[in-house]
């Protein structure tokens, strides 16, 4: 079996992820941060350790003001649904994913103005288009750091510039870097960054979060409200972070395994998994330019993009091709529209769809060749014929 | 929350959230304070968490050491 997916959720995960879950059930399986025994105090400090290897990897100063959600999706609602009001613009681009363009199509409904900026043939955005688009009730910039269809990455330090001398807060969505590129969110002028746990930074599904830079703090209203453990005799939610955004008990077994995934990260390094990541990402591009009637979507350049890569076989559908690739060497990928429809639209490919290859740390060239000949003889035969 | 007096000869860093006080945990280890993350005193505080307790002889270089605003100090109080 080849394991393809990894945009969608990385495997295997490392051997220390597993097994830190199971120690957390086993061992100190206690609520974080509601009693003061030593089981909830143990558990409290594996839940802070997650955080302060998130501020690390992030570089986000801060580990209180890492707030973990279930997943990135939730982050995002947290960051858009906290902050805009009627009234309020709001730019983004064509490759988001649903986790963005769906929370916004619904406050968009509210008297939010949405401004969707179309990007190049490739999945690039202009900076200068966001620039243009500024005016003065513009409340928010969100775009995803790395699209999850064709892995195009967006050039967020542009982007950071012009908003942190505005009244412009700048949010990211790292659910497909995180992890698989260096991101630096102070220096980059990013604001709320949210990422997910289950893919590049190896942790389990269930985890996420969103990181609050200093220009957000006190601007967003909790989704949630509930019981933190703390300031318990009051009926309100608290203002302070991380509680405020924490309302109800932690998936604290997922955050043990998300801190040995991001331990992993640390320990592999982010220059050595993105130099794996390009160098099989460079192979795979290759291989595919070389099969007939192959159509590679986006910058077609390693250095431009994460490990993702789509494509499209002329005279099938994507459907079609990832069910052969499955049944002839074992090949698992996603083919479809990725949660992200108007990337497809923008890159020609809506409604079919493209094959999505997603790499990751444990994948190698010889995988990527068996996945490469498989196709190519799937490319060789007459249009339709899968037998 | 102060006090000035430790009858005990113990005193603990009150905090908004357990999360504070794991950052605290954090820093005193780190500069070699002893020190014991003990539950909340009831009679101190609302919070179900936990807080930091300490030897009172330690507060002035514990006051020094713990940023009250980032980690939410809510209080020093001898014991």
């Amino acid at each position: 079996m080849i394991y393809l997916d990894n945009a969608a959720t990385s495997w295997p995960k490392p051997d220390s992820v597993p097994a830190a879950m199971e120690r957390f059930l086993r061992e100190h399986g206690a609520n974080p941060g509601r009693s003061g025994h030593a089981l909830s105090i143990q558990a409290g400090r594996v839940v802070y350790d997650a955080r302060e290897r998130v501020a690390r990897l992030l570089g986000h100063g801060d580990p209180l003001s890492v707030v973990f959600t279930k997943n990135a999706t939730e982050a995002l609602n947290l960051a858009l649904q906290g902050l805009l009001q009627p009234g309020d613009q709001v730019i983004t681009s064509t490759m988001e994913h649903n986790s963005v363009l769906r929370p916004l199509r619904f406050l968009e409904g509210r008297g939010v103005e949405v401004s969707r900026l179309p990007c190049g043939a490739d999945g690039s955005l202009d900076p200068a288009d966001v620039a243009r688009s500024i005016s003065t009730r513009t409340r928010l910039v969100v775009l995803s750091h790395a699209s999850n269809v064709v892995g195009t990455l967006c050039p967020i330090a542009e982007i950071g510039r012009l908003t942190a001398d505005r009244e412009i807060l700048f949010c990211v969505d790292a659910a497909q870097s995180a992890g698989a590129v260096p991101i630096d969110m102070a220096s980059l002028g990013v604001d709320l960054l949210a990422f997910t746990g289950h893919k590049s930074l190896y942790g389990p599904q269930g985890t996420g979060g969103l990181c609050i830079g200093e220009r957000a703090k006190g601007r967003l209203r909790p989704l949630l409200h509930g019981g933190t453990g703390s300031a318990s005799d009051a009926d309100v939610q608290p203002e302070f972070l991380p509680d405020c955004f924490e309302a109800g008990t932690l998936n604290a077994v997922g955050l043990a395994g998300l801190a040995a995934g991001l331990e992993f990260v640390e320990g592999r390094g982010l220059g050595a998994i993105r130099a794996h990541a390009a160098t099989l990402t460079a192979r795979l591009l290759d291989g595919l330019r070389g099969i007939p009637r192959v159509r590679v979507l986006g910058t077609g350049e390693a250095a431009r993009q994460t490990a993702v890569v789509s494509f499209n076989l002329d005279g099938w559908s994507c459907s079609e091709v990832a069910q052969a690739l499955e049944e002839r060497a074992g090949v698992c990928c996603r083919a479809g529209l990725h949660c992200a429809p108007l990337a497809h639209r923008q890159l020609g490919t809506f409604p079919e769809g493209a094959v999505r290859f997603s790499l990751g740390l444990f994948n190698t060239e010889t995988e990527i060749a068996t996945a490469l000949g498989a196709l190519r003889e799937l490319a060789v035969r007459p249009k339709g014929d899968l037998s | 929350m102060s006090s000035s007096e430790s009858p005990s000869g113990f005193g603990v860093v009150l905090f908004r959230s357990v999360q504070g006080a794991l950052g605290a945990e954090r820093l005193l280890v780190a500069a070699g304070v002893a020190h014991k993350l003990i539950a909340v005193p009831r009679h101190l505080s609302s919070s179900c968490g936990f807080c930091v307790r300490f030897a009172w002889g330690d507060r002035e270089r514990i006051e020094r050491l713990l940023p009250g605003d980032r980690l939410g100090v809510e209080g020093i109080v001898g014991l």
